[in-house]
C-alpha cells in the first residue's frame, strides 16, 4: 500500500512510522502532569467571594464524584467549603493546598458576590481585574450578589449552582439582557458608559431586589418591585411579556386592586444643556392591558377605563420618584444613549461618566396604550 | 514547472486571504480599538485603501519584474535587491509574531498548563514538514478548508446577532485626524504582509490575473474583518475590546448560555485561528527561505533553510511573547520597513528596467531539477 501525505508519495514510511512515534512519546512524557488528570480536578459549580476580617472570604461548591457516577455531577451530594485569601489571584494555589486538587472552572455556573466586597471600592476593583485576567471563567457564566453571606452553598443534597442558574435562566426566558453575566459586567466596567443591575439572591434562592454597579462602583440597591420597573424604563426586558401585581401601592381592596400586562415598550430619548446640567428627557410609551389582581379581563369597560386612569396616574407617581431618586445615579442608563442623541453633550462628556452623573437630571414622561 | 505543481487562481485567492485573515481578525480589533475606540472602523477603511493602493504598487512591479523576481540564476538589479532585503526581514519578523501569538492563544485558551517549549514545538516541527512539501499542497488544503470556514464564520456572524446591542456604536470621528491616520497607518504595517501574494502568484497558472486576485482577498479579508470589528463593538463595547486579549476567541464564549452544550464553542473558532496562523507561519518562513535562495549560491542556498529555520525559532524564543514580537516588528516597519519598500517599489515601476541577457527560470519545486 502506498502512503501519501499531503498528497505526496511517503518514500521511507519506517522514517515516518519513528518520528511520529518519538513525537507521541515526546509530547506524553514532557506533558505528563498528574495535576490534568479528571480525577485529580474538582469541577467548581458555584463559588462566593466577600471581604471579611481575615481577608477574602470563599466559599466553593463542587460535586463529590464516586466512581461511576459521571451523571450525577449536577444531582449527587455536593461539597461546600471555605477558606480564607489574602489576593484573588491566590484561591487556585490555596485551594491546591486544601484539598490537593486542582479547581476546574470549566463548569462554574454561578459566582456570587458579597455586599461588602461590593461596597468595598478597593477590593471589588481588584476583583474585576482578577476576573478580566482569569481566562477559565467564561463570559457566560452568571453572576449574582449573594446576601447570605455564602450561606446560599452551603445545602449538601442539591447543587445550588444549577438551581440558581435555571432560576435565572427562566427570570430572563428568552431576554438575556436581563441577566448579568462575568462579560457583561467586565464590559460595563470597562466601558465605563452603563449601569447593571445584578441581581441579589437570599438564602432561600429567591431575587430580592438589584444592585446597581457602575464604572466598578456599586451605586444603589433597588427593590425588587423598582428594579422591575427601571429594568423596563432601560429596556432591559422590552419584548417581553410584563406582568406587574399590585401595582397600586396605596391598600385597595383586592376586587378594587389590579394587574397590568405589558405588551411592549418604547423609549425615546433626547437630550439639553442648561449651564452645566444635563436635562435627559425619556419619553416611555407602553402598550398594555389592565387586567384585574387575579390577572382576568376586566368586562366591565366604566370599571376597566377608571383602573386605566388610576394606573396612569400611579405609573407617572412612581416614575417621577424614580427620577428624584436616580439623582447623582444614572439609574435610566442615559449616558448609554448620550454619544447617539446629542453629540456636543457627548464631546464634554466622553470618557468622564461620573462628572456627568452629577450634572445630570431626568425627567420621564409616561405614555400608555390600552388600545388592543 | 508543470501544471500540477501549479495553483489555480481560486486557490491562490483562498491562500492569500486565509494567510492574511488570522492575523487580521486575532490582533487587529483589540489593538485598533486601543488606539483609536470608537474609530476604529474608519482607521480599518482607511488602512485597507492603503492596501489597496500598495496592492496596485505589488501588481505593477510583478508585471515589469516577474521573470526576475526570484530568480535564482538571474541577475536582480539593485532596487529588486533592496526590495528583497526589505521583505527578508519583514518574512521574518512576520514569522516570530505568528510563532508567538500561536503559543499564547493555545496556552490562554487551550492548554494553560502546558509551557511555551511543549507548545513550540510541535507546530513549529509541522509547519517545517509543511513547508518542506511547498506551496501548493497548502494551496489545496486552504481553498478546502477556506470554504468550510466562511460557512462557520458566516454562522458566528448570524448567530451574534441577538448580542449586538446598537447603544455600544458610539459617534465616530471623535477622534483627531493625525491620531486617525496612525492608526490607518499602523493597520496598513499588518496589512502589508500582502507582499505574501508575489511569491505564491509564482505558483499560480493565471499569473496574469495578479491584481484582480490580490483586489479580491483585500475585499474579502477587508469584509471579514470590519464585520468581526463591528460585532465584537456592538457585543462587548469598544474600550472593553481595548482591554481584552484576542477578543475574537472570546466572542463564541460570550454567544452561548452557559449550561448549553455550545457553551465551549469557543474552541472551534480556536481551531480556525490555529490554521489560519499555520498557513501564516509556514508562508512567511516559506517566503523568507525563497528570498534567501534568490539571493544566494545555488549550493550553500541548500542547506540555509535549516540554519534559518533554527534562527526563526531561536529569535521567537528570545523575543518572548507577542507584545514584544509586535513592538518590534511595529517600529521597524513603522520607520523603516514601509517608507523604504514604498520608495523602493515606486522607483522600480517608475525607472526603466535595464534588459539583460540571462536565462530566465523561476524559483520553484521543480524548476531548478
Amino acid at each position: 500500500m502506498n502512503w501519501k501525505v499531503w498528497g505526496q508519495k511517503v518514500k521511507n514510511k519506517k522514517i515516518y512510522i519513528i518520528l511520529i512515534l518519538l513525537a507521541v512519546v515526546f509530547v506524553c512524557a514532557f506533558t505528563f502532569d498528574s495535576e490534568n488528570y479528571p480525577e485529580e480536578s474538582d469541577y467548581i459549580m458555584s463559588l462566593f467571594f466577600d471581604v471579611g476580617e481575615e481577608g477574602i472570604k470563599t466559599v466553593y461548591e463542587s460535586p463529590v464524584l464516586k466512581k461511576d457516577e459521571a451523571q450525577a455531577v449536577l444531582y449527587g451530594e455536593q461539597r461546600v467549603s471555605e477558606f480564607n485569601i489574602l489576593h484573588f489571584q491566590d484561591f487556585a494555589n490555596e485551594y491546591m493546598n486544601s484539598v490537593a486538587r486542582k479547581p476546574d472552572f470549566q463548569h462554574l455556573k454561578i459566582l456570587l458576590i458579597g455586599e461588602e466586597l461590593l461596597k468595598n471600592e478597593e477590593k471589588f476593583a481588584e476583583f474585576i481585574a482578577f476576573l478580566h485576567e482569569q481566562n477559565e471563567f467564561a463570559e457566560n457564566v452568571f453572576v449574582a450578589i449573594d446576601k447570605s453571606n455564602g450561606e446560599i452553598l452551603k445545602d449538601e443534597n442539591e447543587c445550588a449552582g444549577k438551581s440558581l442558574e435555571n432560576l435565572f435562566s427562566e427570570r430572563s426566558g428568552e431576554n438575556e439582557q436581563m441577566n448579568v453575566t462575568v462579560g457583561k459586567l467586565l464590559a460595563a466596567c470597562y466601558n465605563e458608559n452603563q449601569a447593571v443591575y445584578i441581581p441579589v439572591v437570599s438564602e432561600d434562592k429567591k431575587i430580592q431586589g438589584e444592585w446597581v454597579v457602575a464604572c466598578k462602583k456599586a451605586v444603589s440597591y433597588v427593590d425588587e418591585d423598582m428594579a422591575k420597573w427601571l429594568l423596563a424604563a432601560n429596556c432591559m426586558n422590552c419584548g417581553q411579556e410584563l406582568y406587574f401585581q399590585d401595582v397600586y401601592e396605596e391598600a385597595l381592596n383586592e376586587e378594587d386592586n389590579f394587574s397590568i400586562e405589558i405588551s411592549k415598550i418604547k423609549r425615546q430619548i433626547s437630550f439639553k444643556e442648561s449651564g452645566n446640567k444635563v436635562n435627559a428627557y425619556i419619553l416611555l410609551t407602553l402598550k398594555g392591558k389592565v387586567r384585574s389582581y387575579c390577572g382576568e379581563l376586566i368586562t366591565d369597560a366604566a370599571d376597566r377605563i377608571n383602573k386605566e386612569q388610576l394606573f396612569s396616574v400611579c405609573l407617572s407617581d412612581k416614575f417621577e420618584r424614580f427620577a428624584s431618586y436616580s439623582k447623582g445615579k444614572d439609574l435610566f442608563n442615559t449616558y448609554y444613549e448620550l454619544s447617539n442623541k446629542n453629540r456636543s453633550i457627548w464631546k464634554k462628556y466622553q470618557n468622564r461618566y461620573e462628572e456627568y452623573v452629577k450634572n445630570l437630571n431626568v425627567d420621564v414622561t409616561v405614555e400608555i396604550d390600552f388600545t388592543d | 514547472m508543470n501544471k500540477e505543481e501549479m495553483i489555480s487562481e481560486k486557490q491562490c485567492f483562498y491562500l492569500i486571504t486565509f494567510e492574511l485573515f488570522g492575523l487580521l481578525t486575532l490582533f487587529l480589533p483589540s489593538f485598533l480599538s486601543r488606539k483609536l475606540s470608537q474609530d476604529a472602523p474608519v482607521g480599518l477603511t482607511i488602512g485597507f485603501l492603503f492596501a489597496a493602493i500598495f496592492a496596485l504598487l505589488l501588481s505593477m512591479f510583478y508585471r515589469k519584474y516577474q521573470n526576475e523576481f526570484l530568480s535564482a540564476k538571474k541577475k536582480n538589479s539593485f532596487l529588486t535587491d533592496v526590495l528583497i532585503f526589505l521583505f527578508f526581514i519583514q518574512t521574518i519578523l512576520l514569522s516570530i509574531f505568528a510563532l508567538n501569538i500561536t503559543w499564547e492563544i493555545v496556552q490562554m485558551f487551550l492548554l494553560p498548563t502546558l509551557n511555551r517549549f511543549l507548545i513550540l514545538i510541535p507546530f513549529f516541527a509541522v509547519s517545517v514538514f509543511a513547508l518542506e512539501k511547498g506551496l501548493v499542497p497548502r494551496a489545496k488544503m486552504a481553498e478546502f478548508c477556506g470554504k468550510i470556514f466562511i460557512f462557520v464564520l458566516g454562522f458566528i456572524f448570524i448567530f451574534s446577532l441577538k448580542k449586538i446591542d446598537l447603544n455600544q456604536y458610539e459617534a465616530i470621528f471623535i477622534s483627531s485626524p493625525k491620531r486617525i491616520a496612525i492608526g490607518s497607518y499602523d493597520v496598513f504595517i499588518i496589512l502589508e504582509t500582502l507582499i505574501f501574494s508575489l511569491f505564491a502568484v509564482k505558483f499560480s497558472k493565471s499569473k496574469d490575473k495578479y491584481g484582480s486576485t490580490l483586489r479580491k482577498s483585500i475585499i474579502a479579508c477587508y469584509i471579514l474583518t470590519v464585520l468581526l470589528l463591528l460585532v465584537l463593538m456592538g457585543t462587548f463595547g469598544v474600550d472593553y475590546i481595548g482591554q481584552m486579549e484576542y477578543p475574537a476567541i472570546r466572542l463564541l464564549r460570550n454567544l452561548t448560555k452557559s449550561s448549553s452544550f455550545l457553551s465551549r464553542l469557543d474552541v472551534l473558532m480556536i481551531w480556525i485561528w490555529l490554521v489560519s496562523l499555520f498557513y501564516f507561519f509556514c508562508g512567511s518562513m516559506n517566503y523568507a527561505h525563497l528570498l534567501l535562495k534568490s539571493v544566494l549560491e545555488e549550493s550553500s542556498g541548500k542547506y540555509m533553510n535549516y540554519v534559518l529555520y533554527v534562527v526563526i525559532f531561536a529569535l521567537a524564543w528570545i523575543f518572548g511573547n507577542v507584545s514584544n514580537s509586535f513592538y518590534i516588528y511595529r517600529n521597524y516597519m513603522f520607520y523603516i520597513g514601509t517608507p523604504f519598500t514604498v520608495v523602493a517599489l515606486l522607483l522600480a515601476i517608475v525607472l526603466p528596467k535595464k534588459e539583460k541577457e540571462n536565462e530566465l527560470e523561476s524559483v520553484g519545486p521543480k524548476s531548478e531539477e
